[in-house]
């Protein structure tokens, strides 16, 4: 007698022992008195060994089956359209009776059901997310086409520069679009790349559900059916129940921490976009800030926009009568300030609805004040802050 | 220097139609009248001459896989023939090799299955007459049937035709190892110690 040994035979051991412990717990019974206190505890752990070769064999088994669905090439409908499915619609369980909310199937639905949520929940968000940052570019984009149109409008030119102006476009120019340029660079390389990298795993699972919803009825076909000698279910038939069966088991079982992970994932990318915006608006607004400085006059607060848009509305508020006056553009207002305490700042300037009245009246433009806009002009540029303002020619 | 070749070969059939009985009287010479399920090796060795080249016979016994299906495949997996035993008093354990055939090749998926060697053994012919359920002509009507199987009436108890089955299933075995070697010369594939990827759990944050 030789003892030969290669690979494949000792890799069998562990198997075979597993598969041994049940009968030798079965041959130490047997030699067992059953007056003996120990043979209720052997019995025991003959049935728990059983149960662990069961447990390994079927988890075993299962993994084979999700690797054989993950791996197939196969387009679904397959295995539905070789057997006949023309009945098998009714043969469903109905919606009528009852079905137990806690039962396996009732679950994967409803992680089935989770999971989708959460895929349209992130195209959403990343949809959102990629807008915001384009729309930042966009803004300080126009905001940049905005600045060198009022340069011109106040007739900037490189012998009579404004200091402040200057600083107003390099404020916009060297420090608003490279941060813009980094938050869309951070948005699209990491936090979008992230998400996608989330959305991604989320194929598996869905083949998995694609396969186990196309084997369902054909599972509640076999689960209906009248076996009898002459009425034997196909081999497809019960392959594909056990196929069901063996997908459900695995998807109730991972989708849990699979769900608890992905939701993890995807608030970590929503606080992390937090993140992101924070800082961006911390920046921007310390740019401004920065500039706000350079420009102040001494005693002025800063702050904050509030001032900022008080002390505009008094600068330029004769500027809108003359722009009206000169009929260029529209009188619509653009930005209206929100809130019953400014509502008088909504309504027509006194001096336009004047204007109009005088307009419709002579069918010719007539300056409404009895100051003429050249003092106008100047009375402006002497009232605002000169340096910020810019200078304003005078026309006449 | 030739290498001695190794031949996996598994014995199924219905549990007490005396597998273990004749892989022992095989190797051992032994016959014990006490039956006991198979617990001991998972196989028996035994050095035999075929055709004057040295080959080396590994018998597998079976430990309950037939039970748990994806923990069998392991053990049927890159074997050289399959011997299927029945007990000539029983007549379920004559039925019952249709579907051991199956499950074999089902669980080994051997390249060709049509043409993979399979002896088939009726065992306890010592056993009075008068008790026999499967006869002669009935046993080989399915070998024929199932592609000319080679058929021996055998007796582990007696000694009779133990040494006759097994140089048959050693000549088949050899055919079959030396077809499958002109295919690739590990029948268990090849070991991949490459890292595979894997879906980590978790997300990497």
């Amino acid at each position: 007698m030789s003892h030969a040994w290669d690979l494949a035979s000792l890799l069998i051991k562990p198997v075979q022992r597993l598969l041994k412990y049940p009968l030798l717990l079965s041959a130490i019974i047997d030699e067992t008195p059953d007056s003996h206190s120990d043979k209720e505890n052997l019995r025991q752990a003959r049935a728990m060994m059983e149960e662990v070769v069961r447990n390994v064999n079927e988890v075993r088994r299962r993994v084979e089956i999700i690797k054989d669905v993950l791996t197939s090439k196969k387009k679904p409908g397959t295995v539905a359209a070789s057997v006949n499915l023309g009945k098998m619609k009714n043969l469903r369980i109905s919606k009528t009776q009852p079905v137990d909310e806690n039962s396996e199937a009732a679950q994967v639905e409803r992680m089935s059901q989770e999971l989708k949520r959460i895929e349209v929940f992130a195209q959403q968000f990343a949809k959102s997310m990629v807008d915001w940052a384009s729309s930042m570019v966009k803004v300080v984009r126009a905001l940049r086409t905005w600045s060198i149109g009022f340069g011109k409008v106040i007739v900037l030119s490189p012998e009579e520069g404004s200091e402040a102006f200057e600083a107003f476009v390099t404020v916009v120019d060297r420090q608003l679009m490279p941060l813009c340029g980094d938050l869309e660079a951070l948005i699209f390389e990491r936090l979008l790349k992230e998400i996608v990298h989330l959305l991604k795993t989320m194929n598996q699972p869905y083949k998995l559900l694609a396969s186990m919803t196309e084997k369902e009825p054909l599972h509640y076909r076999l689960f209906n059916m009248n076996v009898s000698a002459k009425n034997r279910p196909s081999q497809t038939l019960f392959a594909a129940s056990t196929t069901y069966l063996a997908l459900r088991a695995q998807l109730a079982a991972e989708l849990p921490p699979y769900l608890t992970l992905l939701r993890r994932g995807f608030s970590i990318s929503v606080r992390r976009l937090a993140y992101i915006q924070t800082l961006f608006w911390k920046d921007v607004k310390d740019r401004w800030g920065e500039l706000w400085e350079m420009l102040r006059v001494d005693g002025e607060p800063n702050a904050g926009h509030g001032e900022t848009v008080a002390v505009w509305q008094s600068r330029w508020m004769d500027v809108d009568d003359v722009l009206a006056s000169l009929n260029i553009n529209q009188r619509r207002k653009i930005y209206q300030e929100p809130g019953p305490t400014r509502s008088s700042g909504t309504s027509v300037h006194p001096n336009l609805a004047k204007m109009e009245y005088t307009i419709r009246q002579t069918g010719r433009l007539q300056p409404p004040s009895n100051r003429t806009s050249n003092e106008r002009m100047h009375g402006h540029v002497r009232a605002g802050k000169g340096e910020s303002a810019g200078r304003v020619e005078d026309r006449d | 220097m030739v290498r001695t070749a190794l031949l996996k070969v598994i014995i199924l059939g219905d549990s007490g139609v005396g597998k273990t009985s004749l892989m022992n009287q095989y190797v051992n010479k032994r016959f014990s009248n006490q039956y006991k399920a198979t617990i001991g090796a998972d196989f028996l060795t035994k050095a035999v001459d075929v055709d004057n080249q040295q080959v080396t016979i590994q018998l597998w016994d079976t430990a309950g896989q037939e039970r748990f299906q994806s923990l069998g495949v392991a053990f049927y997996r890159g074997a050289d023939c399959c011997v299927l035993v029945f007990d000539v008093n029983s007549l379920k354990s004559f039925q019952a090799l249709e579907s051991w055939r199956d499950e074999f090749l089902i669980q080994a998926s051997p390249s060709d299955p049509e043409n993979f060697p399979f002896v088939v053994l009726g065992n306890k012919v010592d056993v009075d007459d008068s008790k026999r359920q499967v006869t002669q002509k009935r046993a080989m009507a399915w070998c024929q049937a199932k592609g000319n199987l080679p058929y021996f009436e055998t007796s582990a108890k007696e000694a009779i035709n133990v040494e006759q089955a097994f140089q048959s299933v050693a000549v088949k075995a050899l055919q079959q190892g030396e077809d499958d070697n002109l295919f690739n010369d590990n029948p268990y594939g090849n070991v991949d110690l490459e890292p595979h990827e894997t879906q980590a759990p978790g997300c990497n944050c």
